[in-house]
C-alpha cells in the first residue's frame, strides 16, 4: 500500500515512516506544508495520505482544509487526518462531503502500532475510521436521548465500533461473537434509532454520526 | 355613479384653482391701479403744498406718494402670491383685502378732497366718496387685524385668536353703523390726522341718530384702538411657541411692527404735555414719529411680510435685529448725550454753544465703547436668548458637562457652544492618534469632513470652514471647537474671549475622555496580549514538548516491535532516539515554565534572576545591579520581564555587540536601564512586546522611556514605584 505523510515535524514523519515501512507500507512521498502535499498527491499515485491537522502557515486547521480539498480533487485517495486534540466538528466536516476512504484519529493512536496500521490500511481501502474518543464524546452528549437510552449495553458497544468505521466482520472478531449476532444487533440499533439500514460501512458511519450530531 | 360625481367634483375643484389664482392677481392689479390713481389725484391737488408748509418736500413725497404706493402694491402682490401658492389659505385674502381697502380709502379720500374742498363741484359723486373712505378705512383696520392673526400660515391659533376675529368683525360693524348715526362732519381717514370734510353722513340728520352715536361711538372707537395692539401681542405670543422657519417669519413681521409701535409711542409721548397741562403741544418729536410710523406701515411691514412669505433671507432676521438694536441704541445714546448737554446744560448756563458741543462729543466718545458692549450684550440676549452672557454660558457649561465624562457629553458640548455663541453650527473635534475626528456637532446633521489628519501638535488650517479654536492641555492638542455663523457675522471680541474660555473648559473634559480612551485601549491591549500569550504557550507546547513526547512514544513502540522481531541492534537505536527525544522534551518544558513564570525571581530575588537572564543572553552584557533586599513580587516580575524582553530585542533587532543593564533603587522607585550600542530606531508603536511592557508598567504606576535615535544605540529607562 502506497502512503503519503504530511506533517511539519521531520522527526515525527521519520518515526511514522519507520513504523509503516516495517509493515509492508511504501512511503511514496512526504510533505511539510499543504502545497507540498498537493504536489505529492498529484504525482505519487498513493492509496492514502496521513495528514497532520496543524500545518504552516498559521498552524491551526490547514491540515483539515487540505484533507477536505484532497477528498474532492482525488476521490480515490484516502485521507487519514491526525490531530493533537479531538473536535467533533472536524470529523463531521471531513466526512460529510461523501466519498470513500476517510479517517480521523488522535495523534497519540500512532503508538498503538497494530491498530494504527490497520486504520491506515482500512482508509487506503476506502473504509472509514473515526477515533473512539469522538464516538465516546458524541454518545456522552446524547445520554438520555430516546433512541439511545433504549439500546442495551451490548448494542451500545456495537454502535461505538460501528461509528468508528468497523465492518460487521471486524466487530464480530473484536467482540468474539458470531457474524449473525452482530447483524442482529446492528439491525436492532438501526430500528431503535429510526435510521435507514445501510450496508455500506462508510454510509453507516455517516448515518450514525449524523444521528449523534443532531 | 357616485364615484363619477366625485371625480367630476375633483375636476371642478382643480379647474377652479387657476381661476382663483387669476382672481388674486386681478385684484392685486386693481389695488395697484387704484392706489396709483389716488396718488395722481394727490399730485393734482395744490392743497398738498398748502397743508404741508413744515416738512421738507422729500418727506412728503416719500410719506404721501411713494410710501402708500409701495405698501399697497407690495401687500397686494404678497396676497396674490399666497393665494397662488395656497388658494385655501385665508391669509392671502386678508392681505389682498387690506391692500384693496387701503387703496380704496386713499382714492376716495383724495377724490373727496378734490371734489369737496380743493375744487368744489368739480367732480361727480364726491360726497359718496367721502362716505366710502370712512367705511373702507374701518375695513382696512379689520384687514390688518385679520392679517396679523392669520400670519404666517393662514391658520387661527387658539380660542383667543378666534375671539379676536369676532371682536374685530363686531367692532367694524359697530363703527360702520356708528358712522351712519354720527352727526359730526366727516374727516379724512388717513391724510393729516382727520382733516374735516364739509359733509356729513346723509342719515346723520335723523333725530335718534345722535343718541345712537353716543351709545355706539365710544365702545366702537376703543375696540378699534385696542384690537390692533391685541392682535400684535397675539403674534408675539405665537413667536414664543414657534420654532424654525415659522419663528423667523413671525420675527420679520414683529421686527417691522416695532417701527410702527415706536412711532406710535413717540406720538403719544409728544402729546403727553397736552394731556397734563391742557395746552397746545409743541410736539418736538412729531417728525420722527411720523417718519417711523409712515416708514413702518408703508415700507417696513410690507417688506418684512414679503421676506417672510417668500422665505427670502428668512434666517437673516436674527442678525438684522441684533444690528438694529445696536445701531439704534447707539444713535439714541449719542442723541441723548448731545441733547442733554447742549440743550439741557446750554439753556441752564446760557451760551457756550461750541464748547458744549465739544463736551458732548467728548462724553459720547468716552461712553461709546462701554455702551456699545452693553448694547451688544442686550442685543445678543434679545436675539439668541438668555444664555448669551459669557459668565452664564461658562457656568452652564461647567455645571452641565463637569461631572460627566463619557462620549455622550460631546453633543451637549456642541449644543452649548452653539447656543452660547449664537452660532448656526458648532462642532467638537477630538484628537485620536494622528487624526482629528468630528466627535459631535450641533445641529447634529451637519455635513462636511469628519476626519482630518494632523501633523504634530498643529491644528489643521481648515476644518469645515468655520472659526476653529484648538483645545489643548499644556501644549498637547486634545481637539478643537469649530463654530460657524452667518456669512458676514463675525465673532465679537467678547465672543472670541468666550470661545477661548469654553475651549479651556472643554480641555478638562476632552482630557478626561482621552484618558478614558487610553485606558480602554490599554485594557484591550492587555486582554489581547494575554490571549496572544496563551496562544503562544499552546503552540510552544504543541510544537515542542508534545511533539517530542509523541515521537519518543512512537520510538518506544518501535523498540517493542524490534524486540519482538529479535532485532536487538535496531531496538537499541530506537531506544536511544526515544530517550533523546524525551530529554529534549523536558528541556522544552523547562524553558516554557520559565516563560510563564520565572521561578528564580521568586526563589532568589531580582539580582540573581537578572544574572541568569544575562547568562542565557547571546549578547555580552555588562551588569550593574544594586537592589538590596526584596521588592514587591509584582515589581520584581515586571522588572525581570522588562529586562528579558529588552535583551531579546537587543539580540533580535539591534545587532549590537554588547549591552548594559543597570538596576537600582532610588528612594521608593526601582530604576531600570537597558542600553545597547546597536542600530537604534526602535519604535514602541511597532512592536507588541514593548507596548505590552508599557501597559504592564502603567498598571503598576510606572513609566517607560525609550530613546532610540536612528543614528544608533537604544536606551530604555523604566521607573517602577515600589510601594
Amino acid at each position: 500500500m502506497r502512503v503519503i505523510l504530511a506533517d511539519d515535524s521531520v522527526l515525527f514523519r521519520e518515526g511514522l515512516a519507520r513504523v509503516l515501512e516495517e509493515d509492508r507500507f511504501e512511503v511514496v512521498g512526504q510533505a511539510a506544508a499543504p502545497e507540498e502535499l498537493f504536489e505529492v498527491a498529484a504525482t505519487a499515485g498513493a492509496d492514502v495520505a496521513i495528514v497532520d491537522i496543524r500545518m504552516p502557515p498559521t498552524h491551526t486547521l490547514e491540515g483539515l482544509e487540505a484533507a477536505v480539498a484532497i477528498r474532492s480533487r482525488w476521490p480515490g485517495l484516502g485521507v487519514l487526518l491526525l490531530s493533537g486534540y479531538i473536535e467533533t466538528q472536524h470529523v463531521m466536516r471531513l466526512i460529510s462531503n461523501g466519498g470513500r476512504g476517510v479517517g480521523y484519529l488522535l495523534k497519540d493512536r500512532v503508538s498503538d502500532l497494530g491498530n494504527f496500521r490497520a486504520a491506515v490500511r482500512s482508509v487506503g481501502n476506502g473504509g472509514s475510521v473515526v477515533d473512539p474518543e469522538v464516538i465516546a464524546r458524541l454518545v456522552g452528549r446524547n445520554q438520555g436521548r430516546d433512541g439511545l437510552s433504549e439500546l442495551t449495553d451490548r448494542e451500545r458497544v456495537v454502535l461505538g465500533l460501528m461509528a468508528q468505521g468497523r465492518s460487521n466482520l471486524a466487530i464480530s472478531e473484536r467482540l468474539g461473537m458470531s457474524h449473525k449476532t452482530v447483524e442482529t444487533h446492528v439491525h436492532s440499533i438501526f430500528g431503535k434509532l429510526e435510521l435507514e439500514p445501510a450496508q455500506d460501512d462508510h454510509r453507516r458511519v455517516l448515518a450514525v454520526l449524523s444521528y449523534l450530531r443532531q | 355613479m357616485i364615484a363619477g360625481a366625485v371625480a367630476q367634483l375633483r375636476v371642478n375643484h382643480l379647474r377652479l384653482r387657476p381661476g382663483v389664482r387669476h382672481l388674486g392677481w386681478a385684484l392685486a392689479a386693481v389695488a395697484a391701479v387704484v392706489v396709483v390713481a389716488s396718488r395722481l389725484l394727490l399730485a393734482l391737488d395744490p392743497y398738498v403744498r398748502l397743508r404741508h408748509p413744515g416738512p421738507p418736500v422729500w418727506l412728503s413725497v416719500t410719506g404721501d406718494v411713494a410710501g402708500p404706493v409701495f405698501g399697497v402694491v407690495t401687500i397686494s402682490v404678497i396676497g396674490a402670491v399666497v393665494i397662488t401658492r395656497e388658494p385655501a389659505s385665508r391669509l392671502g385674502w386678508a392681505l389682498l383685502g387690506t391692500a384693496l381697502a387701503a387703496a380704496l380709502t386713499l382714492l376716495c379720500e383724495e377724490y373727496a378732497i378734490q371734489g369737496l374742498v380743493a375744487a368744489p363741484g368739480s367732480l361727480p359723486l364726491a360726497e359718496p366718496a367721502a362716505w366710502t373712505q370712512r367705511w373702507s378705512f374701518d375695513l382696512l383696520l379689520l384687514g390688518l387685524v385679520l392679517g396679523l392673526l392669520l400670519f404666517p400660515d393662514g391658520r387661527l391659533s387658539g380660542r383667543g385668536a378666534r375671539l379676536t376675529v369676532w371682536l374685530a368683525v363686531a367692532a367694524t360693524v359697530l363703527a360702520i353703523a356708528n358712522s351712519f348715526a354720527d352727526p359730526a362732519l366727516l374727516q379724512t381717514s388717513v391724510r393729516d390726522e382727520g382733516y374735516p370734510l364739509p359733509v356729513t353722513m346723509p342719515t346723520a340728520l335723523w333725530r335718534p341718530s345722535s343718541m345712537v352715536a353716543q351709545w355706539l361711538g365710544r365702545p366702537g372707537f376703543w375696540a378699534q384702538v385696542l384690537l390692533l395692539p391685541l392682535a400684535s401681542v397675539g403674534l408675539l405670543l405665537r413667536l414664543r411657541g414657534a420654532a424654525g422657519e415659522q419663528q423667523r417669519q413671525i420675527k420679520w413681521v414683529a421686527y417691522a411692527g416695532a417701527f410702527v409701535a415706536i412711532g406710535w409711542l413717540l406720538s403719544y409721548i409728544d402729546e403727553l404735555p397736552s394731556f397734563l397741562h391742557d395746552e397746545i403741544p409743541a410736539e418736538p418729536l412729531e417728525e420722527w414719529s411720523d417718519l417711523l410710523w409712515t416708514f413702518g406701515v408703508t415700507v417696513a411691514v410690507p417688506v418684512a411680510a414679503a421676506f417672510a412669505v417668500l422665505r427670502y433671507r428668512l434666517y437673516e432676521i436674527d442678525r438684522v435685529v441684533n444690528r438694529t438694536v445696536l445701531v439704534g441704541g447707539l444713535a439714541v445714546f449719542i442723541t441723548g448725550v448731545y441733547v442733554t448737554v447742549v440743550v439741557g446744560v446750554g439753556s441752564a448756563v446760557g451760551g457756550f454753544g461750541p464748547l458744549l458741543s465739544l463736551m458732548a462729543a467728548a462724553i459720547a466718545a468716552v461712553g461709546f465703547a462701554p455702551v456699545r458692549s452693553r448694547l451688544q450684550l442686550l442685543a445678543n440676549r434679545l436675539v439668541y436668548g438668555p444664555r448669551a452672557t459669557p459668565y452664564e454660558v461658562l457656568t452652564d457649561f461647567a455645571e452641565r458637562l463637569g461631572e460627566h465624562a463619557d462620549p455622550g457629553v460631546l453633543p451637549m458640548m456642541a449644543r452649548l457652544v452653539a447656543e452660547g455663541l449664537g452660532a448656526n453650527r458648532a462642532q467638537v473635534w477630538l484628537r485620536v492618534g494622528p487624526t482629528l475626528r468630528l466627535a459631535a456637532a450641533w445641529p447634529p446633521e451637519t455635513g462636511g469632513q469628519t476626519a482630518v489628519p494632523i501633523s504634530g501638535e498643529e491644528l489643521p488650517r481648515r476644518l469645515n470652514g468655520g472659526r476653529v479654536l484648538s483645545v489643548r492641555d499644556q501644549n498637547q492638542l486634545l481637539g478643537a471647537l469649530e463654530i460657524s455663523k452667518d456669512a458676514g457675522d463675525r465673532l465679537t471680541r467678547h465672543e472670541s474671549r468666550l470661545l477661548e474660555d469654553l475651549a479651556r473648559q472643554a480641555a478638562l473634559i476632552l482630557r478626561t475622555l482621552r484618558l478614558i480612551e487610553e485606558l480602554r485601549t490599554s485594557r484591550e491591549r492587555i486582554v489581547s496580549a494575554h490571549d496572544e500569550e496563551r496562544r503562544r504557550l499552546e503552540r510552544d507546547l504543541h510544537d515542542g514538548a508534545q511533539q517530542r513526547l509523541l515521537t519518543s512514544l512512537v520510538g518506544l513502540s518501535m523498540v517493542e516491535s524490534d524486540m519482538e522481531a529479535g532485532r536487538s541492534e535496531a531496538a537499541r537505536r530506537s531506544l536511544a532516539d526515544a530517550s533523546q527525544q524525551l530529554s529534549q522534551g523536558l528541556a522544552d518544558l523547562r524553558d516554557l515554565a520559565r516563560g510563564i513564570h520565572p521561578a528564580i525571581v521568586t526563589d532568589s530575588g531580582l539580582p540573581a534572576a537578572i544574572e541568569s537572564l544575562v547568562e542565557l543572553s547571546h549578547v555580552t552584557v555588562a551588569l550593574d545591579v544594586r537592589v538590596p533586599g526584596r521588592l514587591p513580587a509584582a515589581v520584581e516580575t515586571t522588572a525581570y520581564f522588562l529586562i528579558s524582553e529588552a535583551l531579546a530585542n537587543v539580540a533580535k533587532h539591534a545587532a549590537a555587540p554588547s549591552a548594559r543593564v543597570c538596576a537600582r533603587v532610588e528612594g521608593t522607585c526601582l530604576l531600570i536601564e537597558v542600553a545597547d550600542d546597536g542600530v537604534g530606531g526602535a519604535d514602541p508603536a511597532r512592536g507588541s512586546g514593548l507596548r505590552g511592557l508599557e501597559d504592564r508598567l502603567a498598571a503598576l504606576g510606572g513609566t517607560l522611556r525609550i530613546n532610540s535615535p536612528s543614528l544608533g544605540g537604544t536606551r530604555l529607562e523604566a521607573r517602577l514605584p515600589c510601594e
